[in-house]
């Protein structure tokens, strides 16, 4: 029995045959016992679904409908037939707004790299100036045109990312013998050398590939002491607000 | 006569007329709730649908169109709303089928007067309405419609939004999903 037979039987089940139709179809399912099984079959299967048409009473009511509608307080939503004009109005409108009123770039040092809420933040200072500079300050982002140091000399700089790339920890004292080898003056490099202690204990000190310039921080300074404590064991750290008196391996 | 027709009561509605979407209810709420509890035998669950659809087609008389029956638009958002309802009754049934356990299956009263025949005939019916749930949606919604609401191809074709010919395909398909499902069921009574 072929797809096409049994579709035909199908039909023939559910009456939608015609009565010629009809009387060939039943005539070719006597003849073949699994046509005749099949047009069983789907006779039953009709029947069976007459008997599902039964259903038991609904308790739906226009009071339950009405309520249910004030609850939500609906109304029939009224038809915009405008709205495929509308549409490409509305976003050449848009482009039109975004374009006059565009940010423009800044001139102004711009935050690069953040880290959240740490205290220690990267930024750069965008042309002309073509130094990047690091600051452990918060108060970069309200007010960074304060945030430009004077500059110290090139051979100082060099020497100081030297220290902090090389001896890690332990750049109090490498910083000592810096000072003591006259490589850069402690009266000038006075805070970059604490900010530079305090830096090289954090894991935020991002390496830059220019020439940085450091910023006299206006939180307190922390100085680290080369001096263990005796209780402790660990380096000894004095918070200062100015670094202009302190010297720096002395 | 025409301020009674469906059309007309749906301008009505549309201009705020409450009533008229009342009556509009009240014509064809048992239609659709026919339809409902055949795609989900539960009556609490065949009810919600019936409102949900109602509440829907409320707030959509603006999208309807003339062209077509209000009662085809109307099944149409049934059928919507059963097929989502499906997929949460799937998941739902299989707790409920642990909890009840087939308890309850000896309370079952027939109409016939030989008790083995009523037995007899509710379990085919059962096994049949269960056949028909386990079928896809798009299965189960046509034979629903046609062989159980013995609803015409034509409204078929618009509520499914394809051509009479691909409506008849469509439920000739569902048909023999169904057989191919209860075929073991039909197998057995032979025997």
């Amino acid at each position: 029995m072929n797809r096409k037979f049994e579709d035909e039987l199908l039909k023939l089940a559910f009456e939608e045959t015609t009565p010629e139709q009809a009387m060939v179809m039943e005539r070719a399912a006597q003849q073949d016992p699994e046509a005749a099984q099949a047009l069983s079959q789907y006779r039953q299967m009709r029947l069976g679904l007459r008997e599902l048409a039964e259903v038991p009473a609904d308790q739906l009511s226009k009071e339950r409908l009405r309520e249910a509608i004030l609850t939500r307080g609906l109304k029939p939503r009224r038809g915009f037939n405008l709205g495929w004009v509308a549409m490409p109005a509305m976003a050449a409108a848009l482009a039109v707004v975004f374009l006059a009123y565009r940010p423009h770039p800044a001139v102004t040092p711009q935050v690069v790299a953040s880290r959240g809420d740490n205290p220690f933040r990267m930024a750069t200072i965008t042309p002309p100036s073509p130094l990047a500079m690091v600051t452990p300050t918060h108060d970069i982002d309200s007010n960074p045109a304060k945030t430009v140091a004077p500059r110290p000399s090139a051979a100082t700089m060099v020497a100081l990312r030297h220290v902090v790339r090389h001896h890690g920890k332990h750049v109090p004292e490498a910083l000592d013998a810096k000072v003591k080898d006259g490589i850069f003056d402690p009266e000038f490099d006075g805070s970059r050398f604490a900010m530079i202690a305090s830096v090289s204990h954090s894991e935020n000190v991002l390496p830059s590939p220019s020439v940085s310039a450091a910023v006299p921080a206006p939180n307190p300074i922390v100085l680290i002491d080369s001096q263990k404590d005796g209780n402790t064991g660990a380096a000894r750290a004095t918070e200062v607000d100015s670094s202009s008196n302190v010297v720096v391996g002395g | 006569m025409e301020l009674d027709s469906d059309i007309s009561l749906v301008r009505r509605a549309r201009d705020g007329e409450f009533a008229a979407f009342e009556t509009l209810f009240e014509r064809h709420r048992t239609l659709v709730y026919r339809f409902a509890y055949q795609m989900t035998p539960r009556r609490d669950d065949a009810e919600d649908i019936v409102q949900e659809a109602f509440i829907r087609a409320y707030q959509n008389l603006d999208k309807y169109r003339d062209e077509a029956k209000f009662t085809t638009w109307l099944l149409r958002i049934v059928t919507n709303l059963c097929t989502d309802q499906a997929r949460m009754y799937h998941r739902r049934q299989a707790l409920e089928q642990q909890e009840a356990g087939g308890a309850l299956d000896w309370m079952t009263v027939g109409n016939i007067d030989d008790p083995v025949q009523n037995l007899e005939a509710d379990r085919r019916k059962e096994a049949l309405r269960r056949a028909l749930a386990a079928l896809p949606i798009h299965h189960r919604s046509v034979i629903i419609l046609r062989d159980i609401e013995e609803r015409e191809y034509q409204e078929i074709s618009q509520m499914l939004g394809c051509t009479v010919g691909g409506a008849k395909l469509r439920v000739l398909r569902a048909r023999r999903a169904l057989r191919d499902r209860i075929a073991p069921l039909l197998n057995e009574d032979k025997k």
